[in-house]
């Protein structure tokens, strides 16, 4: 990867709310995702991780808790898609995320990627519930979506925010949501 | 090599068993088996956390498609890259399924084998189990009762550790149990509708060999309570689900009295005419291929449903021109698995403001009421069902919303989902079976296996009426958004419970082995894997191995040291 790419892509990351993404790159991580600030991306284009990258930020956002961004989702996803997909799940993700892209851009004022924050967040926000409707259900949105919370899910960062101890120790079948 | 009293081929659930069970009466005994060694402190990767494993612990998916397809189309849902070097590689272990046949033949070439990979449903037969075969003439009859085969029970359970709970149910006899996993407030409220609204069907805790409660023996061989993480298929560094591994090889191994072969594939037993016993058991070496024979006064073969079949088979003599001990031609027929369908799911907002920590091994289950507690239906024998239940907003289920509502969604009100699965009776029948292939070989110059088997009639019927009763049982206790998809079920081998392929009864001319688990032709030789069942019932079947294994080993321990044998 050239040195003018790979800036473009920091580039790109900082545009959509990234710089806990590059935060995170310069620490040695533990899931084996991509090392962005290496290679760049190895499966995705530039435009396709900023695409990522965008739907991350939004989808699972840093509140008290890290976000996917902060977990280093996107690179986790860039991942996987270079060393466990085979090449058809690889071409059928590409297709998606060109689908799911022109989909948000139509309801992003033209651009998804260059929206301001609240627009974006609002474009996807009516794809979203579209994409989960019995009339118009996207199941390669869904599945991205769901790929997005299974990787924070298994971060270090996610299984602390969800609670989910890898030792629980005990089984407790009624617990109120309310002590959360 | 000789001076072995006893010879274990297989280290199995039930060659574990009874290589405990035999060292600890004194026996010199040697298990063969045909994998690598497997040592928890070096080889289980359960303790690795899910972010630091390759590709989120996921398996690539040409590797799947290319070594283990087979194995991910059953049991794709307990492997991962912890789990996977607890299953074969179809690539370098094939076989063949004869004209429309199907079968999934699920496997764990290791030490331990599939006791390392069960679900650990422990579940005893009950005393219609024996009966109905005598009754409506499908099989042979047991030429055991379950009063001769309870007392194996509570030995089995009280070493192996089952958590559960006692019920009074005749059909599901109780048994000696841990305290069990509790259940949630909505598999309570599905517990208490079906009591008030189906008289006769009951839900309890799943009976799962899982320490909640552990021994002082448990302990003592480094066994811990489980931690209700939920990753059994992986191993468990904290032993505390029952494996051979894990349990039975430890605690024949501190009887000094047991050595352990590995990479020793089965090529065939000998059978000495003139003794009319077997007297040795040759192996090649999986990985350099040079051949061995082992000498004993005693075999138990233990290489698993299929693969003692194949064994015996291969096994052929002057004497026993068709396969060793198979002058009634039952050798490798009545070929038996479990059958079940799609689940169904149901939604309850009831208990919207709960959710659960941990993560329970286990769940709930609905012993068999059809055609005990309940007469007239359109099929014999019967089914029971498995189930669990979580909130709809668990992490990882596919939901609308983005942001920080939808990342804290686990903490909002949500219903929760109950599954159900039907395991169903599979009738035993002779065409049914496993048989050496004519002509093709494997790797080292074995025949493989050819299966010929279907689900019959009366399979497909226990499915849909089972998906029919689980409706109405979730419809009578509120339960919404009903998904039973029809007309799905499974092909013979899917639910990984094979057996019958040398069962037992009371007549040498149609069955392979006497009430003892021993070979009615050769009174040295004993088959204590899933071979010897005469029928599948619906229950989960391990337990019901080990203690035929446990009884049959102490009678040949019995026998051997009076000079009997």
């Amino acid at each position: 990867m050239t040195a003018d790419r790979r800036q473009f892509i920091f580039g790109a990351i900082s545009l959509v709310g990234g710089n806990a993404l590059l935060a995170s790159c310069k620490s040695e991580p533990n899931i084996k995702p991509t090392n962005i600030a290496n290679s760049g991306p190895l499966f995705y284009s530039a435009a396709d991780f900023v695409l990522v990258t965008r739907l991350c930020d939004l989808i699972l956002p840093r509140t008290e808790t890290p976000g996917a961004l902060d977990a280093g989702v996107p690179a986790i996803l860039d991942s996987l898609m270079d060393q466990w997909a085979n090449s058809e799940t690889q071409s059928n993700h590409r297709r998606d995320l060109a689908d799911i892209k022109t989909g948000l851009d139509a309801n992003s004022g033209g651009n998804f990627i260059d929206a301001e924050y609240s627009v974006a967040e609002a474009g996807l926000n009516v794809f979203d519930t579209a994409a989960f409707s019995d009339e118009h259900a996207h199941f390669a949105y869904q599945g991205l979506k769901q790929l997005i919370e299974v990787a924070y899910a298994a971060s270090e960062a996610g299984s602390e925010t969800y609670h989910r101890n890898p030792v629980p120790g005990y089984w407790d079948p009624a617990v109120p949501i309310d002590t959360l | 090599m000789s001076n072995f009293d006893a010879i274990v081929i297989g280290s199995g659930m039930s060659g574990g068993y009874a290589a405990k069970e035999l060292t600890e009466r004194g026996l010199k005994v040697l298990v063969l088996e045909r994998g690598k060694n497997v040592v928890p402190a070096e080889d289980y990767n359960d303790t690795v956390p899910i972010w630091e494993r390759p590709n989120l612990g996921r398996i690539p998916q040409d590797e799947l498609e290319e070594h283990y397809a087979v194995q991910n189309k059953a049991a794709g849902w307990a492997m991962n890259w912890a789990s996977k070097q607890f299953f074969v590689k179809d690539s370098e272990h094939p076989y063949e399924e004869a004209d429309d046949s199907k079968f999934q033949w699920v496997r764990g070439y290791h030490s331990g084998g599939r006791s390392v990979l069960w679900s650990r449903v422990a579940l005893r037969l009950g005393p219609q189990d024996f009966e109905e075969n005598k009754k409506d003439g499908h099989g042979v009859d047991w030429p055991v009762r379950y009063k001769d085969i309870a007392p194996w029970y509570d030995k089995v359970e009280k070493f192996v550790g089952i958590a559960g709970q006692n019920e009074g149910l005749p059909q599901l006899p109780d048994g000696v149990f841990q305290p069990p996993f509790a259940l949630t407030d909505t598999e309570k409220h599905l517990r208490e509708s079906v009591k008030a609204n189906f008289p006769g069907r009951t839900v309890i805790h799943t009976r799962t060999a899982n320490l909640t409660q552990p021994t002082e023996e448990q302990m003592s061989l480094g066994r811990a309570p489980c931690q209700a993480r939920n990753q059994c298929h992986e191993g468990c560094s904290f032993k505390a689900y029952f494996s051979s591994v894990n349990a039975t090889l430890p605690a024949a191994q501190r009887t000094g009295n047991l050595t352990l072969i590995n990479n020793a594939i089965v090529h065939s037993i000998e059978y000495n005419a003139a003794k009319k016993r077997v007297s040795a058991v040759h192996v090649i070496d999986k990985i350099t291929k040079n051949t061995s024979r082992y000498t004993a006064k005693l075999i138990f073969l233990n290489a698993s449903t299929v693969g003692s079949a194949m064994i015996l088979l291969q096994s052929k003599s002057e004497s026993f021109p068709s396969g060793l001990a198979n002058r009634s031609d039952q050798v490798g027929r009545n070929l038996m698995d479990h059958v079940t369908g799609a689940g169904i799911t149901g939604r309850l907002n009831k208990f919207a403001h709960l959710t659960s920590y941990g993560r329970r091994p286990c769940g709930i289950y609905i012993p068999r009421y059809g055609n005990i507690t309940e007469d007239g239906k359109p099929y014999i024998r019967g089914f029971g069902y498995q189930g669990w239940s979580s909130p709809v907003n668990t992490l990882n289920k596919r939901r609308p919303g983005i942001g920080r509502e939808f990342k804290e969604s686990y903490k909002h009100p949500a219903p929760w989902e109950i599954n159900l699965y039907a395991f169903g009776e599979v009738l035993p029948n002779p065409d049914n079976r496993v048989e050496l292939h004519p002509t093709k070989k494997d790797k080292w110059g074995l025949p493989v296996a050819q299966f010929h088997t279907t689900m019959g009639e009366n399979e497909r019927i226990i499915i849909e009426e089972a998906r029919k009763d689980a409706i109405a049982m979730l419809e009578e206790a509120g339960f919404t958004d009903i998904k039973a998809p029809k007309g799905h079920i499974t092909a013979m081998g899917n639910r990984v419970h094979e057996m019958g392929t040398a069962r037992m009864g009371r007549d040498r001319n149609t069955s392979v082995l006497n009430g003892w688990c021993q070979a009615h032709d050769v009174p040295n030789l004993f088959i204590t894997d899933g071979s010897f069942m005469a029928s599948s019932a619906c229950q989960n079947p391990s337990l019901t191995y080990m203690a035929f294994t446990a009884r049959a080993a102490n009678y040949a321990a019995d026998k051997l040291q009076a000079g009997a044998l």
